[in-house]
């Protein structure tokens, strides 16, 4: 299985996952022309890596972190990241738990609220760091 | 910071709006002719956004008591009911998530003003109106 990487556009964020290092990041913006088409890859690949991984009986080393570093995400975006990370929080169940980091510049609260808003929804403890 | 950021939200979630919901066809059999509008202003208290797009009449009464019942809510209501809308499964036709409005809600912190002028039996202009204080 191959990671994920797709650079960043004026409207995409830069995302990589990686199936060795178990790091999924997304940084920049996230305002798809077509959010579907842009997300449903990166669900395809979660699918992927999750079968490959019960498939090799084996799950990256350091467990699952889920980095998001971004400026601005729009509505559909954010329920586009709650469903992965649905999929994502689903893998509990195989002993696996996952760590969830949301970085945001200290000066803006629509970024710090957004995460907070998902993060409750999803009813899991995110960790709110600075941005670097 | 904040009151930028804030503005670009709304503005960006607005202009999607209207580029995905204009129910006019381009080219009718009358001679309607409609383009979106957009428009940003400024006084001392608050920036001002206005935008213009068309609707289907029939869809009128749905989307007025939405926001109607959007504007009877405070933060808190707003945050339960943006909880409950994103974990709801599936998109709207238009590939939107159902959460725009609640956002420019929120942000706006004195609700949405909207109107709607017939455009003929079948189109209504839809006017938006979101104030976002300083």
């Amino acid at each position: 299985m191959l990671p994920f990487y797709a650079g960043a556009s004026e409207y995409t964020p830069k995302t990589e996952l990686s199936n060795h290092t178990g790091i999924f990041e997304f940084s920049g913006v996230s305002r798809p022309e077509n959010v579907s088409e842009f997300y449903n890859k990166l669900i395809n690949w979660i699918r992927e890596f999750e079968q490959h991984c019960i498939g090799t009986g084996k799950w990256p080393e350091n467990g699952i972190t889920v980095n998001f570093k971004l400026t601005y995400c729009n509505s559909a975006s954010s329920k586009y990241i709650y469903q992965l990370l649905e999929m994502i929080l689903g893998w509990m169940k195989y002993g696996i738990k996952p760590v969830v980091n949301w970085y945001f510049d200290e000066n803006d609260d629509t970024m710090r609220d957004d995460g907070m808003d998902i993060a409750d929804a999803l009813d899991y403890e995110f960790n709110f760091l600075p941005m670097e | 910071m904040a009151t930028y950021k804030r503005l670009l939200l709304v503005m960006i979630e607005v202009l999607e709006n209207l580029l995905k919901h204009n129910e006019l066809p381009k080219y009718n059999n009358s001679s309607l002719h409609f383009s979106p509008l957009f428009n940003i202003s400024r006084d001392d208290n608050k920036y001002i956004v206005r935008a213009s797009n068309t609707l289907r009449s029939v869809n009128c009464q749905v989307l007025s008591e939405r926001i109607e019942y959007l504007n009877t809510l405070n933060q808190q209501g707003l945050k339960e009911l943006y909880k409950d809308t994103i974990t709801r499964a599936g998109f709207n036709e238009q590939g939107g998530a159902g959460l725009g409005l609640i956002e420019m809600t929120k942000i706006s912190h004195s609700g949405l003003q909207y109107t709607f002028l017939p455009i003929d039996g079948e189109f209504v202009q839809f006017n938006l109106i979101i104030e976002i204080d300083l």
